[in-house]
């Protein structure tokens, strides 16, 4: 390859990677209102990072500190406190349900969390009393720092939803109606109308989200009778006393078992969860502050620190900075054509996170460098097969060829087993795991493509240089003369 | 760098101290199981814990120049220090009135001691805090007993690693040779076993990331043998070490692979501390961050240890018995033509 080519192809290759580095990392004002959000601010953090969103559940009888302060003095009496909490005196003890009944609800309640995939998540009971929830906030780090306040109030917003869902308590009913007045169209006759059901679950196709709730043989048949003897109208789904955005049509027999409703992509996931463990008994006792009228979902900083964020992304920049010096040191010039292939590996990881949208957590930032080792030590194994092969008296380009022939089934093994390891741990785990197997499967490819790539870019920037062993930091072989 | 270790001949040395290690883990992991908080010790994450929380509006401290909740940090601290009290964690939040800051101590802090200091902090608050406000400035003392969540996750988890480690002995059969993908595999439990065993003998406090630490143990373990076997398989198809023994050849490859073995766990390692320092300058509490970055030192030392150590003194045997059986199996098979 000439000079003039191999400057064009190295500038044009160096000039993409600057760019996209540039706006995978720079966030900037454009004016006074608008702000350019940087790819890595645009990523969904986990609650080691950007913090939690905590929510207090308090049953009926049971006040707050908050409340008690405001309650009239001669009310006051009524109440008996335990250490945070006020408690109507009929229902405080340990001999009363009260106690039992919260601890029994915070069990169910932890198990519709959990089916929810949170990165972490806890269900605590305060004081026996409260009920504490926490998720994490979800925020990116231009919602965390404000800086995108659209995002952060979305986010509470759903997390608030979701949370109200996951809290309904009672039993699930069709009613005839939305509001409060809306009368249920079970007879009574009916052992309840979760008994129709054996199950929900939640199923995304082609962008539709998708709630099935699966009919058994009894409630195919009961359900049959009573909406088919209806005239035309519109059923809705109810837990306890609120309205869940479920409805059917009836006046008509349902022709299978299962019923599925398409629904939002925010709350399709919530209503199976709430709906399935309504419907295999796990109804909740207690009503909480209001059934969710009185929720506050307060967002709380991160127990790594405001600033976690920014040291994180340090971090990373540092682990890529060693990885560029390491190779720079050991292989010379060609150790930055290794440099620049990583920095690419960095900005196409950030850009791809980014864009499917994985929440990233302390444990994926652990994720990132390990695909960024294995970039890295993939490119020194080749690099010290050519080096071992120039030993033996080929020229560089012929020991090239011969080092990535030899260790290509190396290479290649390595990278299939870790591909298929990490698209295991996508598909079977939930929440932080499944997250970092993604991590994983994005940087394994990524790993493999620019582990070509460098063969690329090093046949590229070196053509026109005259000493091809020192730019690769080998040592020329010197044959003796045998006379 | 070149190595001298004659790892063959060092295999009972390594087999005594991996047997001690996870024996020694398994008991103490075992007995805490039932006199303690469980096999592992669940830190904060699972943890019960009290806690104080400060509840206040914004507009309170009229005349000071400091942030509301800065000054109120600062009466909390003096309550808790005059107390003798010290807080793991402390986290800040928004309410739609003012905020919230909220004080979390370990279960075994004595409960009177933090509510004299909420009483304290409360009988400031009436010096400092307008009348009419006094009642949304308050300081409240909890108990929180938390559930032990996650056991989904965790139970996925150990099925995709169950997972992992059967497709890497399935693929190693296939790619390479039996003993080197029992080799394989005995590396992955090994390494995992060692990696759960220490967490369970030094009860370093662990959260949800233990699993994925777990995860990338395996991983970190593939890496390491996809390396020295595929070095091991070319040394013994190499005529120029044909005249070698198993066992030197077995030490040459572990030798050769030693670098990348060593070195990958060493930078990730480096890595972990690196974060330890900076995120402690983050959060000001070193105690909050040192349980995960431990675990993940144990992580990567359990996996530099059992790949450039122990996997290849062990393989060295299996690639003597396999020999062993492939003689015979010729020899049966030469009698037989023979007849």
């Amino acid at each position: 390859m000439g000079k003039v080519k191999s400057a064009i192809i190295t500038a044009l290759v160096v000039a993409a990677v600057l760019i996209l580095s540039l706006f995978a990392t720079i966030s900037c004002p454009l004016n006074e209102v608008e702000r350019y959000n940087s790819f890595i601010s645009s990523i969904h953090m986990g609650s080691d990072l950007t913090g939690e969103a905590y929510a207090l559940f308090y049953p009926e009888g049971v006040i707050s500190q908050a409340d008690y302060n405001v309650v009239a003095d001669d009310e006051k009496e009524e109440y008996t406190q335990h250490l945070s909490v006020y408690v109507e005196s009929d229902k405080y003890g340990p001999e009363k349900d009260l106690l039992g009944s919260v601890a029994k609800d915070a069990e169910i309640i932890s198990a519709r969390f959990a089916q929810k995939g949170y990165s972490k998540y806890s269900v605590s009971v305060v004081d026996g009393y409260v009920i504490k929830v926490s998720v994490p906030t979800n925020f990116t780090y231009s919602a965390f720092k404000g800086y995108d306040a659209t995002s952060r109030s979305d986010e509470l917003t759903k997390i608030g939803n979701t949370i109200k869902y996951l809290t309904l308590s009672g039993t699930l009913d069709l009613k005839n109606g939305q509001d409060d007045t809306a009368k249920s169209i079970i007879p009574v006759s009916y052992d309840g109308f979760e008994t129709f059901f054996s199950g929900a679950k939640y199923y995304a196709v082609g962008g539709n989200h998708v709630v099935q709730i699966n009919l058994n043989d009894d409630g195919y048949k009961n359900l049959n009778n009573i909406i088919g003897n209806l005239s035309d109208g519109t059923g809705y789904f109810f837990i306890g006393e609120t309205c869940i955005g479920l409805q059917m049509s009836y006046g008509e027999n349902i022709t299978g078992k299962t019923l599925n409703f398409q629904v939002g992509e925010a709350s399709a996931k919530d209503y199976s969860i709430v709906l399935d463990s309504v419907i295999n008994g796990n109804e909740l006792t207690n009503k909480y502050n209001d059934n969710g009228a009185n929720t506050e979902v307060i967002a709380i900083t991160p127990s790594f620190g405001e600033s976690a964020v920014v040291w994180l992304f340090v971090l990373l920049l540092l682990a890529l900075i060693g990885a560029v010096a390491i190779s720079v040191v050991k292989y010379k010039k060609l150790g930055l054509v290794n440099g620049l292939i990583a920095v690419a590996f960095s900005a196409a990881m950030i850009t791809a996170i980014m864009l499917i949208g994985i929440q990233l957590t302390v444990a994926g930032a652990f994720i990132l460098v390990l695909g960024l080792a294995l970039l890295t030590f993939s490119n020194f194994c080749v690099f010290e097969a050519v080096r071992k092969e120039t030993l033996t008296g080929r020229t560089i380009q012929a020991s090239v060829k011969m080092g990535y022939k030899k260790s290509l089934t190396s290479i290649l093994d390595l990278h299939i087993v870790i591909l298929v390891v990490a698209a295991m741990l996508a598909l079977i785990c939930t929440g932080e795991l499944a997250a970092c197997g993604l991590i994983l499967l994005i940087a394994t490819i990524a790993s493999y493509a620019l582990h070509w790539f460098t063969r690329f870019m090093w046949f590229v920037i070196s053509s026109p240089v005259k000493d091809k062993f020192k730019f690769c930091g080998y040592k020329r072989e010197v044959l003796d003369d045998e006379d | 760098m070149k190595t001298n270790f004659k790892l063959s001949s060092k295999m009972h040395l390594f087999i005594i101290i991996s047997s001690a290690i996870i024996a020694i883990g398994l008991m103490v992991g075992i007995i805490c199981q039932y006199v303690a908080n469980g096999f592992f010790n669940y830190g904060d994450e699972y943890a019960n814990y009290k806690s104080v929380s400060i509840t206040y509006v914004n507009t309170d401290f009229s005349g000071k120049d400091e942030e509301p909740v800065d000054h109120i940090k600062q009466i909390c601290e003096n309550a808790f220090s005059n107390e003798g009290v010290k807080s793991y964690q402390v986290v800040v939040g928004d309410t739609k009135t003012g905020g919230t800051v909220i004080y979390k101590f370990i279960n075994s802090t004595d409960g009177g001691k933090l509510e004299n200091a909420e009483k304290a902090i409360n009988s400031k608050f009436a010096e400092e805090v307008t009348a009419d406000a006094i009642a949304y400035n308050y300081a409240v003392a909890s108990n929180a007993d938390t559930l032990l969540g996650g056991g989904n996750a965790i139970a996925m988890a150990a099925v995709a690693i169950s997972a992992c480690i059967v497709f890497h002995f399935i693929y190693f059969v296939i790619r390479y040779k039996l003993t080197m993908a029992l080799g394989a595999i005995l590396a992955d439990l090994h390494n995992l076993a060692l990696f759960l065993m220490i967490m369970a003998l030094t009860r370093i406090p662990v959260g949800s990331s233990i699993a994925t630490f777990a995860v990338i143990t395996v991983v970190l373990t593939m890496i390491g043998t996809c390396f020295l076997f595929d070095r091991m398989r070319k040394n013994f198809k190499d005529e120029d070490l044909k005249k070698l023994t198993a066992f030197e050849i077995v030490d040459k490859t572990a030798d050769e692979s030693f670098i990348i073995n060593t070195v990958m766990p060493a930078c990730l390692a480096t890595v972990s501390v690196v974060a330890f320092i900076l995120l402690s300058i983050s959060s000001l509490s070193p105690l909050t961050i040192i349980s995960a970055v431990l675990c993940s030192f144990i992580c990567f030392v359990s996996c530099a240890y059992g790949t450039a150590f122990f996997v290849p003194s062990v393989y060295s045997r299996f690639k003597l018995i396999g020999d062993g059986l492939k003689a015979k199996s010729r020899t049966k098979a030469a009698k037989s033509t023979k007849k």
